[in-house]
């Protein structure tokens, strides 16, 4: 019925666009507390694996490996973030394995600094109890950034592409029509990629919408869109 | 629904980007959801107060978890409309019988955020129900588990968390304050104080869970319908219409003129370039100041000339006072959080809130004029190309507008099938359960993918025809 947007407030998105200095923007998809928790999760158990590893090692060696292995941990369980973040461009195991890395705010990758400074301030995102507090200004600040995140400038992005679906090469394509912009050209292959997503139906109907530009309906417009959806890929 | 109303910037999302998603709708609406959610389990605590062992009052607190959430839910799913939000509103989740399976049967559900959806807003008949889901979440459903395993966790860390303040706060050494966290976690032995302090912790963090966690099933659930529906390319598509629709009359109309303008001119266009490039707009200068180790950075990467880097350090020391003015804003927002409650109970209290106002005749009679000149005949017409997703659409909304023009029972854009359903509860019984035998149709075609047989479709036609269509 109505579409009327008058007086609208910003859309909630997941995602942040970052204007670069040549007034290109880009679009960073920053990581939040449940992913985040989880990869925090896998890194923590491999840290706790280094250094009961290093513990049993140099136990049996006496007093002085006992305090060979509790400095050695202390600077095992310190450095690990570091140096993952600083040699791996912001990747430690967990982050790898849940697909995130850990840049500065402007996206560029991060320094020995920064990286020391989050490492550091974890020991504040632990307090009072299980990193409460880190979980608490992940979650209050649009960003996503623990406390040491936010002393060091830095965030958390996805690091793995969205998958681009292969599309098969049976659709005819016809030049695209004048006076879409590449937001539109993005719907029309987004359109072609996800076809086999939606019902056979419904695809009609989205394809019906165009009706005032394409002039057509039922199969024609589908037919019709991914035709200019294949336009656009192939360049015409 | 009307997705044009929606909030939510909709684009087909990986279930982690849903869980951020759902994070950021419950921070957008966190003072509004958490009241809604207090509303029903505030008196639940009360009760649960009453029983002597804290085992009992804690687990009767914990099993109605479902009854609060879906209060939260349905703030939400209004809120997330651009609706407004009213006490009916919010207790209308109530009236859906499935609700009391979730307290019996699926009270140990593990899906419960990313099912409620289905059950309170579109309101499908069992089996309807069963098929939707298994639509909707057959190819990406392990989010809701992990929710449900995050935010018991993250109940778990926020009463433990309110223990160690507590005992740290008000005990002089550590050895007392560790002996009084240790004592309050021996539930077997607990006091009557300590009793009521852990209760009050644990639904603190019950409500902030059941906000984060009923959002995020419903951004999964928004996520799904974007992507199995394609909700983000009808929007985009209307767009394009919008902006080009006019665009391609008015260019077939003077295109001819546009095609000699454009021969006569085209030798000109270097010499006007070339005077626009040399008006001053295009030769100022900027200065931009940047962190003195940024500056090669910038230099390299974006060729900016005569980049000067600036003395200001943005070190650690300014980092810190930032982050001590967003533990201020955060203190704040507490103390505005608890404003607003107390201002929520001074303005129902007083009786402010009112239904919404009632739709216009005008809007009415727009509402009819958008309809096709002869509905049946269009309807019919769909029918016979078996067009009868597009048959049946119009049956129904031409059955609403009708309904709501006759009897005024202001139906809103945004209202849902069962809402429609609900507002036409007190009307004329026949165009009642015409209504209801046509919502029904319309359901299965659209959520089930069900046709109906053509005896069916043609009795719901010649109903309509006789008790809903205007004579």
């Amino acid at each position: 019925m109505s579409s009327d947007h008058s007086a609208q407030t910003a859309l909630v998105d997941s995602t942040i666009r970052l204007e670069t200095f040549t007034g290109v923007d880009i679009e960073l998809r920053i990581a939040g507390v449940y992913i985040r928790g989880i990869a925090r999760l896998i890194d923590d158990a491999i840290r706790f694996l280094i250094v009961s590893a290093l513990f049993a090692l140099l136990i049996p060696t006496g007093n002085i490996g006992l305090g060979l292995a509790a400095v050695a941990g202390f600077f095992v369980w310190w450095l690990y973030n570091v140096l993952f973040e600083v040699l791996n461009n912001g990747i430690t195991p967990g982050k790898h394995y849940m697909g995130l890395r850990a840049v500065n705010a402007d996206g560029t990758p991060i320094g020995w600094t920064n990286a020391v400074i989050r490492s550091t301030l974890l020991v504040a995102d632990f307090l009072p109890f299980g990193y409460l507090t880190g979980i608490a200004t992940m979650t209050l600040t649009g960003t996503h950034q623990r406390v040491g995140d936010i002393v060091a400038g830095t965030i958390v992005v996805y690091n793995r592409p969205r998958k681009v679906r292969q599309i098969a090469d049976l659709h005819r394509a016809i030049p695209v029509p004048e006076g879409l912009t590449a937001e539109d050209r993005l719907l029309f292959l987004s359109f072609q990629e996800r076809i086999s997503d939606l019902s056979s139906e419904r695809a009609i109907e989205l394809a019906e919408t165009l009706l005032p530009l394409l002039g057509k309906q039922g199969q024609e417009a589908v037919i019709e869109v991914l035709a200019i959806a294949q336009g656009i890929r192939i360049g015409t | 629904m009307q997705i044009e109303q929606l909030q939510v910037a909709l684009k087909p999302r990986t279930m982690w980007e849903c869980a951020d998603l759902g994070t950021k709708l419950a921070l957008r609406w966190f003072p509004s959801l958490a009241i809604a959610w207090l509303l029903i389990a505030l008196p639940f605590l009360f009760i649960a107060m009453q029983f002597e062992r804290f085992l009992i009052q804690l687990l009767f607190l914990w099993w109605f978890k479902p009854l609060y959430e879906r209060t939260v839910l349905m703030a939400l799913s209004i809120l997330i409309f651009d609706g407004r939000l009213t006490i009916r509103g919010i207790l209308r989740g109530f009236t859906d019988t499935r609700l009391w399976f979730y307290l019996t049967l699926f009270r140990f559900s593990w899906r419960r955020s990313e099912n409620t959806p289905i059950d309170a807003l579109e309101e499908l008949d069992f089996t309807t129900q069963s098929q939707r889901r298994q639509w909707l979440y057959a190819s990406d459903n392990r989010i809701a588990v992990i929710v449900t395993s995050f935010g018991l966790m993250i109940e778990a860390i926020i009463v433990l968390a309110l223990i160690a303040l507590f005992y740290f706060f008000t005990q002089s050494d550590f050895n007392s304050a560790y002996a009084g966290a240790l004592k309050i976690l021996n539930i077997n032995e607990i006091g009557k104080q300590e009793s009521t302090f852990l209760l009050s912790a644990i639904f603190i963090a019950m409500g902030v869970s059941a906000v984060f966690y009923v959002s995020v099933g419903f951004a999964t659930y928004l996520n799904r319908r974007t992507i199995k529906e394609g909700w983000d390319l009808e929007l985009g598509f209307k767009k394009i219409v919008n902006r080009l629709g006019v665009l391609v009359l008015s260019a077939a109309l003077v295109l001819p003129g546009l095609e000699a303008i454009a021969r006569e001119s085209a030798s000109d266009v270097e010499a006007v370039l070339s005077e626009v490039l040399d008006a001053p707009e295009f030769n100022q200068t900027k200065t931009i100041t940047v962190p003195e180790h940024l500056s090669e950075y910038v230099h390299d990467l974006f060729r900016v000339e005569d980049v000067e880097p600036s003395r200001i350090q943005v070190g650690i020391g300014s980092r810190v006072v930032s982050w001590i003015l967003k533990f201020i804003l955060i203190s704040s927002l507490i103390v505005a959080f608890v404003f607003l409650i107390y201002k929520f109970h001074a303005t129902y209290g007083s009786g402010v809130l009112r239904r919404r106002a009632k739709g216009s005749d005008f809007t009415q009679s727009i509402r009819v004029k958008s309809l096709p000149a002869n509905v049946l005949q269009t309807i019919q017409q769909h029918w016979l190309n078996q067009e009868i997703r597009e048959s049946l659409s119009l049956l129904y909304s031409a059955s609403v507008i009708y309904v709501d023009a006759k009897f005024t029972c202001n139906i809103k854009e945004c209202d849902t099938e069962g809402e429609c359903i609900r507002k036409t509860r007190d009307i004329q019984a026949d165009a009642r359960d015409t209504l209801l035998e046509i919502t029904q149709l319309w359901m299965q075609i659209a959520y089930a993918k069900a046709t109906p047989s053509e005896e069916r479709f043609r009795s719901a036609l010649q109903r309509f025809e006789k008790h809903v269509a205007p004579a």
